[in-house]
């Protein structure tokens, strides 16, 4: 029962060679998973943190373009309606003057539509005051006497048919 | 006439009571033969080298222990995946991984080269104290097989230290925390080792010898509820305890 002899040798090597039996058919083999494992979690964690960190400085580069997108757009916007306003307003203004001009013209074309109708008129009423007048006083009339004639003629007229067409 | 009656009476109540006490004596002789059989560990055979090599009993179960553990091993050893691991190999990997894992919160990263030796140990002592139950008899009761544990495991201790101080610091280590304790710490290199293998040794001896005197008195059944504990639950504690008391003391070592 209470023998200690050789065996105590037989069972160190026996421990020995169990141990490196376990370790390399065991543990080992166990082991290796349970770390490999281990290691494709960190490195799957670590590769979710660096894509999650690009994706946040991604938006912040999106949003940052589409502040600046916005902004400029804004810009572009409030130029475009200065541009339309000074346009409208030079428009507006070549437009009046435009306006003012033709109608400036074609008063002034008027009146000396007008006045040549006048003349033409007065001269024709001469003519016409000169042949009657010359029917009237005969041909002997001298030339001085006919011109003072039909002046005062034509004043009279002119006064009347002033007065007629006011 | 009375006292004669009476002696006649007498003699023969004593012949009676002799003879019943004869009978126990001999029911008890017969139990302590058979359980002296059971508990000798017998020299299965012997090498006819050297004058002859006795191989005990407890060499030659062990031996059925090892290839049996590496038979097994090499059948659950294979097809282990990383990904998607089979109900198998999760049963395996929380027992090594647990067992690991164990043995590596008691001793910290720099007792990690020595968890595996640690593992085995304790495999071999929990299937040893538990062989019991299919008809073997337990390696663990042979004190040739807790002592060669025990010195395996006081050289382990002392290496592990020896390796992480050098010989200068494990030397002066004797004499901490002061002088006076030398001799104690001396006296520990033998003290531990015996402590570890006489505990094994003769928690195994007496759950078996409890449990034979139980077999040999009650029945068939009754037996069931006091294997559970001895063989079962006394055999998983004492392996535990082994691997714990081992661990602890290399990280004393270590420290």
């Amino acid at each position: 029962m209470l023998r200690l002899d050789m065996n105590f040798v037989w069972n160190i090597v026996n421990l020995i060679v169990l141990y490196f039996l376990l370790r390399h058919f065991l543990i080992q083999p166990v082991m290796n998973v349970i770390n490999k494992r281990q290691a494709m979690i960190e490195q799957s964690i670590s590769n979710a943190k660096a894509s999650e960190g690009q994706a946040s400085v991604m938006k912040k580069q999106y949003e940052e373009k589409i502040a600046a997108s916005n902004e400029e757009g804004a810009k572009l916007i409030e130029e475009a309606r200065i541009q339309a306003k000074a346009q409208y307003d030079r428009i507006l203004k070549d437009a009046q003057e435009e306006a003012g001009r033709v109608m400036s013209e074609a008063q002034k074309r008027a009146e000396a539509d007008q006045e040549k109708a006048m003349r033409e008129a007065k001269s024709q009423i001469a003519g016409l005051v000169i042949a009657a007048a010359a029917k009237v006083v005969g041909q002997e009339a001298d030339a001085k006497a006919n011109q003072a004639l039909y002046d005062s003629f034509l004043a009279e007229a002119g006064d009347s048919h002033e007065a007629g067409s006011n | 006439m009375y006292i004669y009656t009476y002696n006649v009476v007498n003699r023969e109540v004593l012949r009676r009571k002799k003879q019943s006490l004869r009978k126990e004596v001999s029911i008890t002789e017969e139990l302590a033969e058979k359980l002296l059989e059971e508990l000798n560990c017998e020299t299965v055979f012997t090498i006819p080298i050297f004058g002859g090599i006795p191989i005990a009993e407890s060499v030659v179960v062990t031996w059925i222990i090892m290839a049996a553990l590496t038979f097994l091993s090499i059948i659950l050893v294979r097809n282990l995946q990383v990904e998607n691991p089979g109900k198998k190999q999760q049963v395996l990997e929380m027992t090594i991984g647990g067992l690991y894992g164990f043995f590596e919160d008691l001793m910290g990263k720099e007792g990690k080269r020595y968890i595996p030796y640690l593992i085995s140990v304790a495999i071999y002592i929990g299937v040893a104290n538990l062989i019991g139950i299919i008809g073997f008899k337990p390696p663990t009761k042979d004190l040739n097989v807790t002592a060669a544990l025990a010195f395996m495991s006081i050289v382990l201790i002392e290496y592990s230290g020896f390796h992480k101080k050098g010989g200068k610091e494990f030397i002066k280590g004797f004499a901490e925390p002061m002088a006076l304790l030398t001799p104690m710490n001396i006296l520990e290199l033998f003290i531990r080792p015996l402590s570890l293998c006489m505990r094994l040794f003769g928690n195994i001896l007496g759950s078996f010898v409890v449990m034979e005197l139980i077999k040999s008195v009650v029945g068939p059944i009754l037996p069931i509820p006091f294997t559970m504990y001895f063989d079962i639950f006394d055999g998983l504690i004492q392996a535990y305890v082994f691997v714990f008391l081992t661990s602890l003391f290399m990280k004393e070592a270590l420290e």
